[in-house]
């Protein structure tokens, strides 16, 4: 019984993992979209836009759901907001993969 | 039979090389374009000058004026704050957000006095103001220095303006961070005259005030004063040619007349390319409480009436328009980029017969702002223009196979296009007619 206890635990956590660390191929999709405008490619930062390449994922993941939520963190805040406000739980995970990623 | 079946396929040769014909000959002989970058790794590089022999000076926003020299080597000639590895460093030189060292231009006569002009951001004549986003804040100023005969230095600094406007602190607006609208490109005109363009710094007094530096073109000599045939509004400051705009980062000169045109960055609404007029008003007014409008975050309305989300462009434009038709000595634009706001970073007029049916025409560098629903739109245009200077004819996008962020255009001796990007490049953009 502890065997197959573990086992569903052990499922659980191998299939939610994506969802947790986000798919890399999808975040860059996503940035493709829209946020390469300002951050530029791989998000090296281009003019008043900051570099984003490289930053930790639960920083990038807290900072997007920061502006979700409508909280103005910056002098770009309401652009950042607006950004945002469309983005789901996993494209945020996704992004947040792929910009960690650029190195 | 015979003949006659000769004859069928005579016919029908002739008829498939009459219909062919069309699709492959490009009978507007339009030029045939090729992309080349010449430097990379740069950080934000912002604008080129060139001497007639293709030493070509660069500013980068946030380090400094360096050259590369016609033989290819490379020297890093006046830093910025913090920078390193530079011939001479000004230590008040500093960037942040938009502003920075920004526009460069050469001497007419450089060959003889090495002098050049160089724009940018300083804290050195702050004095008692810039306390607050509220009041006067000098703080871009215009450089004149003489460059070594070995391209290696720079001497013999004079600050010859000192009190263009510029933003201190952070405010309640999109793009909303200090050093927001500084214009700030150079040119030398015709005339052999400097002209400078500033912005309006997000402070909505500035663009129609008759005395603070912001949201003019300026037209000046060498040593900063005023051309004397500037004719600004009585009580204005001599100095400026126009007022009245939002933030003119290109301006140029077209060759058939020598006309000054300007391309300028709309708020979410109606990039301008427009023909100046001494003493003529752009028509930028984002004061709160006039034209209609009520009160505007920190008292300044340019974003308004909805800085949080996308709405229809001229929606926006009817509520707070690029050039405002209240005033009498508005100068209307030539083309507004069809209602829609999306960075028209600078402008170079086409010289050449490489150019082909190009030539005369001007360049305009976009940068690609997609906010709100526009669709970025990173590309440079050509745009052909009435003689009147009224309105357009045509806007063509150069087929450069970039996407860039194109901050600064400039026409080398060589009659290629030069392109600085965002990205931390500059591109030579040639032209071969047919």
């Amino acid at each position: 019984m502890k065997g197959l206890l573990l086992g569903i635990v052990s499922l659980c956590l191998f299939v939610s993992k994506p969802a947790l660390s986000g798919d890399i191929d999808a975040g860059e999709a996503r940035y493709a979209q829209n946020c390469g405008n300002c951050h530029g490619p791989g998000g090296m930062g281009l003019a008043s836009y900051p570099k984003i390449k490289g930053k930790e994922i639960p920083y990038l993941i807290d900072r997007l759901k920061t502006y979700r939520a409508g909280t103005k963190i910056g002098p770009n805040s309401d652009l950042m907001i607006m950004m945002a406000m469309p983005l789901s739980d996993a494209e945020i995970a996704n992004l947040a993969a792929y910009l960690n990623a650029q190195k | 039979m015979i003949k006659k079946s000769k004859l069928l396929s005579a016919v029908a040769i002739a008829t498939a090389s009459f219909m062919a014909a069309p699709s492959h000959a490009d009978t507007m002989n339009t030029p045939d374009i090729s992309a080349m970058s010449i430097m990379n790794g740069l950080e934000n590089p912002w604008d080129m000058a060139f001497t007639k022999g293709g030493d070509m000076f660069v500013t980068e926003k946030c380090k400094g004026l360096s050259v590369k020299t016609s033989s290819g080597s490379v020297h890093a000639l006046a830093g910025m704050k913090g920078s390193k590895g530079y011939a001479s460093t000004f230590n008040d030189l500093f960037c942040s957000g938009q502003a920075g060292m920004m526009g460069v231009a050469l001497d007419p006569n450089f060959n003889k006095n090495r002098r050049i002009y160089v724009a940018s951001t300083s804290d050195k004549y702050h004095g008692n103001g810039c306390k607050t986003n509220d009041e006067k804040c000098d703080g871009n100023i215009i450089m004149r220095m003489e460059v070594s005969k070995d391209f290696k230095s720079v001497s013999n600094r004079v600050d010859i303006v000192k009190d263009i406007q510029y933003k201190p602190f952070e405010s309640n607006h999109p793009f909303g961070g200090p050093g927001a609208h500084n214009g700030n490109r150079l040119r030398f005109g015709p005339d052999g005259y400097l002209w400078a363009t500033t912005g309006d710094r997000h402070r909505g007094v500035v663009p129609q005030s008759p005395k603070l530096l912001g949201g003019n073109v300026l037209r000046i000599d060498t040593d900063g004063k005023a051309h004397p045939g500037n004719k600004p509004p009585r009580g204005f400051d001599k100095r400026m040619y126009t007022y009245g705009h939002r933030n003119v980062q290109g301006i140029d000169f077209r060759p058939s007349d020598g006309r000054a045109f300007t391309a300028e960055h709309g708020p979410w609404q109606n990039d301008e390319i427009t023909a100046l007029v001494n003493g003529g008003n752009g028509g930028w007014d984002p004061r709160p409480n006039v034209g209609g409008r009520g009160d505007c975050p920190d008292k300044y309305c340019g974003y308004m009436p909805n800085q949080k989300e996308g709405m229809l462009p001229a929606k926006r434009a009817q509520f707070m328009p690029m050039s405002d038709t209240r005033f009498s000595d508005l100068m209307p634009p030539a083309w507004n980029n069809n209602g829609l706001s999306q960075g028209t970073g600078s402008a170079a007029f086409l010289k050449g017969k490489n150019w082909g049916y190009w030539e005369g025409r001007m360049a305009v560098g976009i940068m690609g702002i997609g906010f709100g629903g526009t669709p970025s739109g990173m590309r440079i245009d050509v745009v052909d223009i009435a003689k009147d200077g009224q309105s357009i004819k045509s806007v063509i996008h150069m087929p450069t196979g970039l996407t860039k962020r194109f901050r600064g255009l400039r026409l080398g001796p060589d009659n290629a296009l030069y392109a600085a990007v965002d990205e931390g490049e500059i591109y030579k953009i040639t032209a071969t007619a047919k």
